[in-house]
C-alpha cells in the first residue's frame, strides 16, 4: 500500500520540545523519499507529454485538430526563432505587468482605508460585493466601448480583474488583525500611522498575499480573453488568429506559452510570498 | 522611582444585550465603588472569580478605558490614556510573530523613542534578565509558551515603566513552567523595584507572589478584602508547603467560596 494522507499526517515524530531540548530540528524527509517525490513529479509531466504525443498519433483523436506534441514544439521553436512568439508574449506581459502593478498600487491602500474607518467600510461593503459578484468578463464589452481596443482597455481590464482579490483580501487582512497586538501597540503609545506600518500591515501581509496570488491567476485569464475579443497583438489575439487561419500547431504553441506564463507568474508570487513570510512556521 | 496607583470609587459599565429573551439593551455594571491603593514598588496580586472585572481594573489603570465614575490616578495624576510609565503583559502571547525575540523588545523601544544603538543594548540587557540571551534570534513560533511570556515581560520592562500590569500572564502555562516564572518574577521585581499589579484566578499564585492580595467580588466587581502576606521567604524554603501559606490560601479560598455562593443559589432556582 502506498502511504495515504492519514498515515503521512499522523506519523509519530520528534515533538518540538524534545527537538528543542536536544538542540536539533526534525529532519524534513529521508533523501530516498525525496528522490521518489521528485521522480513522481517528473512522471506526471512525462505522462501528460506522452498522452499528448501518442493519442493523436494513434488516431484516437484527429491529429488535424489535436496536434501531437512534437509538432507543437517544432512550431514553437520556429515561432521563437523568427520572433513571432516574442512579439506576442511581450505585448501580453507588458499588459499584465501594468494592470497587475496598478491594481496593487490602488488595491492595498484603498483596502487599508476601507478596513480602517468604520463609516467608509459600511458604505463600501455593499458596493464591493456587487462588483465582486460581477464577472470581470461581463464588463469587458463596457471597457471596449469606453476605452477602445487599444492598450488602455486591456490594462484597465487586467487591473479591474486583479483589483478585487487584492482589495478584499487587504480589507479582511487589515480588519482581522489580532486585537491583542493592537492593544499592545496602544499600550506602547504608538501613533496610528506607526501602528499601521509596524503592526497592522505586517500582520495583514499574508492575507494580502493570498489576494495577490489570486490576482496573478486572474490577470493571465482575463487578459487572454480580452485579447481574443479585440487586440492586434498578444497571446490571446494570436491563439484566436492562428485558429482562424488554420495554423493549428501554432495555436497550440501559443496556448503552451500561456500555460508557461501562468506558471511563471504563479511561482514567482509564491517565491515572493515565502521571502516575505520567513517568520512563519 | 514612583508608581503609586490609587483607584477611588471607580465605576465601570458596559452596554450589553441578554443572550435570550428580551433583546433590549441594558447597562451592565462591571465595577462599582471600587477602591484600591497600591504603593510605590509594591507587588499586589488581584484575585477573584472569573468575570468579576479583574481585567477591567487593569484596562483602567493601563489607560485603555476610562471609568464611568470615580478616579484612577498614578502618582496623583489622573490616568488619561496609555503611557510609557506603565507596561502591560497580557495573558495571550502578544509578540509580533514576524519579529525575533530581540526584535520584539526593540519594537517597544522604538515606540519609546530610543536610539538604535541603545535599543540593541537595552534589548540584550533585558533578554539576559529573563534568561533568554541564547534565544535572541528565535521567532515566537520557535519559542515555548514560557519563553514567549518571558520575552513579553522583558519587552514591558525594557523601557523601564514605573508600573507593570500583568493580566493572568501565566494562565496558559504548565504548572512547572509557571512556578519557575513566578520565582523569576519575584527576583525581577526585587531587582527593578517596579510596582506590579498581577491579576490571577489562581489562589496559590496570588499568595506566593503578592505582598498583599486583593480579593475581588463579582457583580458588581469591587474589592472585598485586602490581605497582607507575611511569609518566611528565606533561601531554600519551600514557601508553598508552609503552614502560613496554607492558612492564607484557605482564607482566600473561603472568601471566594462565600462570594460564589449567591450565584449558585440562583442557578439552583433556575
Amino acid at each position: 500500500m502506498p502511504s495515504s494522507l492519514i498515515t503521512e499526517r499522523t506519523k509519530g515524530d520528534i515533538n518540538p520540545r524534545q527537538a528543542q531540548d536536544a538542540g536539533v530540528k526534525a529532519a524534513p524527509r529521508q533523501s530516498r523519499q525525496r528522490f521518489f517525490t521528485a521522480g513522481r513529479t517528473a512522471l506526471g509531466v512525462v505522462l501528460l507529454a506522452l498522452i499528448w504525443e501518442f493519442v493523436p498519433k494513434w488516431g484516437i483523436v484527429d491529429p488535424k485538430f489535436v496536434t501531437p506534441l512534437d509538432k507543437v514544439l517544432k512550431a514553437w521553436w520556429e515561432m521563437t526563432k523568427d520572433g513571432v512568439m516574442w512579439t506576442q508574449l511581450r505585448a501580453s506581459v507588458i499588459r499584465i505587468a501594468a494592470g497587475f502593478g496598478l491594481s496593487i498600487v490602488i488595491g492595498i491602500p484603498l483596502g487599508a482605508i476601507i478596513a480602517w474607518y468604520r463609516s467608509i467600510r459600511e458604505v463600501a461593503t455593499p458596493v464591493l460585493e456587487i462588483f465582486r459578484n460581477t464577472a470581470p468578463l461581463a464588463i469587458l464589452p463596457v471597457f471596449m466601448l469606453t476605452l477602445g481596443i487599444g492598450e488602455t482597455s486591456k490594462i484597465v481590464m487586467v487591473c479591474y480583474a486583479c483589483l478585487f482579490p487584492i482589495l478584499l483580501n487587504t480589507v479582511s487582512g487589515v480588519a482581522q488583525v489580532d486585537q491583542q497586538l493592537l492593544r499592545t501597540a496602544r499600550v506602547l503609545g504608538l501613533s496610528p500611522v506607526k501602528t499601521f506600518a509596524k503592526v497592522v500591515l505586517p500582520a495583514a501581509l499574508p492575507t494580502i498575499f493570498t489576494g495577490i496570488r489570486l490576482a496573478g491567476a486572474a490577470a493571465v485569464l482575463v487578459l487572454i480573453a480580452a485579447e481574443m475579443v479585440g487586440a492586434t497583438a498578444g497571446l490571446g489575439y494570436y491563439i484566436n488568429y492562428a485558429q482562424m487561419n488554420y495554423q493549428i500547431p501554432e495555436m497550440y504553441a501559443a496556448i503552451l506559452t500561456t500555460s508557461v506564463l501562468g506558471l511563471i507568474v504563479n511561482y514567482s508570487l509564491i517565491w515572493l510570498e515565502k521571502r516575505f513570510s520567513r517568520w512563519r512556521a | 522611582m514612583a508608581g503609586h496607583i490609587t483607584l477611588e470609587g471607580v465605576r465601570q459599565e458596559f452596554w450589553v444585550r441578554p443572550e435570550s429573551g428580551d433583546k433590549a439593551q441594558r447597562l451592565f455594571v462591571a465595577l462599582d465603588s471600587l477602591d484600591l491603593d497600591v504603593s510605590d514598588g509594591e507587588l499586589l496580586t488581584l484575585v477573584g472569580p472569573s468575570g468579576c472585572g479583574k481585567s477591567t481594573v487593569l484596562d483602567l489603570v493601563a489607560g485603555l478605558a476610562s471609568p464611568a465614575a470615580g478616579s484612577v490616578r498614578l502618582d496623583g495624576q489622573e490616568v488619561a490614556g496609555p503611557g510609557l510609565d506603565r507596561g502591560v503583559v497580557f495573558q495571550q502571547y502578544t509578540l509580533l510573530p514576524w519579529r525575533t525575540a530581540i526584535g520584539n523588545i526593540e519594537f517597544a523601544l522604538e515606540a519609546a523613542g530610543f536610539k538604535r544603538a541603545e535599543r540593541r543594548a537595552r534589548a540584550e540587557k533585558y533578554l539576559e534578565l529573563v534568561g533568554l540571551t541564547d534565544f535572541a534570534h528565535r521567532y515566537p513560533h520557535e519559542l515555548s509558551g514560557g519563553m514567549k511570556q518571558r520575552v513579553a515581560i522583558a519587552r514591558s520592562l525594557s523601557y523601564e515603566p514605573e508600573v507593570l500590569l500583568m493580566d493572568e500572564p501565566y494562565g496558559a502555562l504548565d504548572a512547572q513552567t509557571r512556578e519557575r516564572l513566578q520565582e523569576e518574577l519575584v527576583e525581577i521585581w526585587k531587582r527593578t523595584g517596579t510596582t506590579i499589579i498581577f491579576i490571577t484566578h489562581d489562589i496559590e499564585e496570588a499568595v506566593y507572589l503578592g505582598q498583599r492580595v486583593a480579593v475581588m467580588s463579582a457583580r458588581p466587581g469591587r474589592i472585598r478584602e485586602v490581605i497582607d502576606i507575611n511569609l518566611d521567604r528565606g533561601p531554600g524554603t519551600d514557601v508553598r508547603s508552609t503552614a502560613a501559606f496554607a492558612q492564607y490560601r484557605h482564607h482566600i479560598w473561603s472568601l471566594l467560596r462565600e462570594l460564589a455562593a449567591p450565584v449558585e443559589e440562583v442557578t439552583n432556582v433556575a
